[in-house]
C-alpha cells in the first residue's frame, strides 16, 4: 500500500494489515527506509507472532569487471538489527532448500553431486548435507580460496573445502557415455 | 573501580553525587524531552544547574539536526540560555572526526588537494555539519579524479534506497575511502512507542555489501567525549553522564570514566539494568549505571537553593 505523507511519523501512523503474519526479505532493488520502518512496525506488532525470513545472504551480486551490486544479506541485515532478532534463512547454505528438493525428488545424498561456484553457500550446502561437492571455477570462488580453508586448522572453514573441482562445468562432458 | 550498583539517587544521597560535581554531561532524547514534549521538570533543573554554578552540555547519537537547529529546538521546548556550542551532536562530532582524518592539521597547503569529497547517507542537518566543517559533499554521479570521494558518512536517512547503498559501495571499493558512522542506534522510539530504524541498521546494511567495518563515532565510543574535552576541558573525576539508552548512553560513561545516572524516561528499564548486572558477562556489567532516576526532575533537590 502507499505510504500516506513524507516522513517517518507519517508512515508510523498508515494502517497496517491485519493478516500479516511474516515479513520476508528478498532482493529488492526498490528497498528503501520506508519499507524497513514497515517491516519493523510489523515485527514489533502487539497481539501477532510475526515471521521473519530471508530468502538468501549473499553479500553481494557479482558483475562484470569486478564490480558488485549489494546483496539480499544486506537487506537483511539491516532488517534484523532494527528489530534485534534473526531471520529465518531459506537460501543456502541452509538446508532447507535441499530438504525441499530431497522430499520431493527422493534423492540419496550418497549418489548425489552438488555443483557450484560459492564455497560459502553452495559447496558448504553441499557438505553439510552429506552430498559429494563439486566446484567449478567460472564463478566467485578461487582454488587459492580453497587452499587457504583446507591449510588453515579451523573446522568451519575445513566445510567449505569441495571433494573436487572443475574449470568449467563442460569438463564433465568426456566422462558421460556416447 | 569494580561493577557499579544501579542505586537509586535520591535524599542524602542526591546531595553527595551532585554536590561535588563540576558538570553534567546530557543525552537528549528521552532525558530532556520525548518528542515535542519536554520531561516535566527538566527545564527548572538545567536552570537550578545554571544557578548552582555548574555546568551542563548536551551529547547526542541523533545525527538528523545540526546544532544550530537544536539550539533553536531547546529555546521551543522550554530550555533557555542553551547555546549551540553546548551542544555536542554525533552530526556534528562526525562532521569534526572527517575534518581531522581528511583534512588534517590545515588541510594539503599548496598541493591542491581539497581533501576529497564525502559521500553523505543522511538528512540536511548532517549534510550542512559536514559543509561547515570545511568538507565538500559527493552528488549524484561520477567523482572526478581531482575530487575523489573520499569517505561515505552513513547517518540516518529516512530517504536510504537499495540506489544509494549500492552507490557507497562502489566508493568503498577504493580502501582509501573511509566508511565513517554517526552512531550505532538500530532503532529509536515514537512517541505512540513504536520504533523506527536507526542509522546501525543502515550501517548493517553498508557493511555487509561492502565488507567493511565502519568507524562509529557516536556513544558508546569515546569519540565525542575527546570533542568535549577540546572544547571545554571537563575533568572525568568530576562530570556526572545522565542518559537513558543502557548500551549507549551508560557504556559511554563507563567508557570515559564518568559516574553515571540512568534516567527512566526513556529507553531503558530498570529491570534490563538489572539484568545486566546480574550477568555473568564483563560486557554487560559495563552497562550497569551507578545511579537511577525515575526523571530528571528528582535531581532538583540535590541543587542548593
Amino acid at each position: 500500500a502507499a505510504l500516506p505523507g513524507p516522513a517517518p511519523a507519517d508512515w508510523a501512523q498508515a494502517p497496517l494489515d491485519p493478516a500479516v503474519r511474516a515479513v520476508l526479505v528478498g532482493f529488492d532493488e526498490h528497498f528503501s527506509y520506508a519499507k524497513l520502518c514497515q517491516a519493523l512496525r510489523y515485527l514489533l506488532r502487539d497481539g501477532t507472532d510475526c515471521l521473519l525470513v530471508g530468502t538468501n545472504r549473499d553479500h553481494r551480486l557479482p558483475l562484470e569487471g569486478g564490480a558488485a551490486i549489494p546483496g539480499t544479506g544486506c537487506l537483511v541485515k539491516a532488517v534484523e538489527t532494527a528489530a534485534q532478532r534473526d531471520a529465518f534463512i531459506v537460501g543456502k547454505p541452509n538446508r532447507y532448500m535441499f530438504d525441499c528438493v530431497a522430499s520431493e525428488f527422493n534423492i540419496d545424498p550418497a549418489r548425489t553431486i552438488m555443483v557450484g561456484d560459492r564455497l560459502d553457500t553452495d559447496i558448504l550446502m553441499g557438505n553439510s548435507c552429506g552430498l559429494t561437492t563439486l566446484l567449478t571455477l567460472t564463478g566467485v570462488s578461487t582454488l587459492d580460496e580453497v587452499r587457504g580453508h583446507q591449510d588453515s586448522n579451523c573446522p568451519t572453514r575445513q566445510s567449505l573445502v569441495p571433494d573436487y573441482y572443475v574449470d568449467s562445468i563442460s569438463d564433465l562432458l568426456p566422462a558421460l557415455g556416447e | 573501580g569494580g561493577m557499579a550498583s544501579c542505586r537509586r539517587l535520591s535524599g542524602a544521597g542526591l546531595r553527595e553525587v551532585l554536590g561535588p560535581a563540576q558538570g553534567l554531561l546530557f543525552d537528549c532524547d528521552g532525558v530532556l524531552w520525548a518528542g515535542e514534549r519536554a520531561v516535566p521538570g527538566a527545564p527548572e533543573l538545567l536552570e537550578r544547574l545554571r544557578r548552582s554554578g555548574k555546568a551542563a552540555l548536551f551529547v547526542s547519537n541523533n545525527s538528523r539536526r545540526s546544532v544550530a537547529e537544536l539550539e533553536r529546538r531547546f529555546s521551543r521546548l522550554g530550555f533557555h540560555g542553551v547555546r549551540a556550542e553546548h551542544v555536542f551532536s554525533s552530526a556534528l562530532c562526525s562532521a569534526l572526526f572527517l575534518r581531522q582524518r581528511l583534512l588534517g592539521g590545515g588541510g594539503g597547503v599548496g598541493s591542491g588537494d581539497s581533501g576529497g569529497r564525502v559521500f553523505v547517507l543522511g538528512g540536511e542537518g548532517l549534510r550542512g555539519e559536514v559543509r561547515d566543517a570545511g568538507l565538500r559533499l559527493a552528488g549524484e554521479g561520477e567523482a572526478t579524479p581531482a575530487e575523489p570521494v573520499r569517505a561515505v558518512l552513513v547517518g540516518y536517512d529516512d530517504q536510504f534506497t537499495f540506489a544509494k547503498l549500492a552507490q557507497a559501495c562502489g566508493y568503498l571499493r577504493d580502501p582509501q575511502c573511509l566508511l565513517v558512522a554517526t552512531d550505532p542506534d538500530p532503532w529509536h522510539p515514537l512517541s505512540d512507542g513504536q520504533r523506527t530504524p536507526g542509522t546501525g541498521s543502515l550501517t548493517a546494511a553498508v557493511e555487509t555489501a561492502s565488507g567493511r567495518k565502519a568507524l562509529v563515532v557516536g556513544k558508546p565510543n569515546t569519540y565525542m567525549f575527546d570533542c568535549i574535552v577540546e572544547r571545554f576541558g571537563v575533568d572525568p573525576s568530576r562530570t556526572l553522564m545522565v542518559g537513558d539508552r543502557l548500551e549507549t548512553d551508560i557504556l559511554f560513561g563507563k567508557n570515559c570514566g564518568l559516574s553515571t545516572i540512568l534516567t527512566l524516561t526513556g529507553v531503558s528499564r530498570l529491570e534490563e539494568a538489572q539484568a545486566y548486572m546480574a550477568s555473568d558477562s564483563a560486557a554487560a556489567k559495563d552497562m550497569v549505571p551507578n545511579y537511577y532516576v525515575d526523571s530528571i526532575a528528582d535531581l532538583i533537590p540535590g541543587l542548593d537553593e
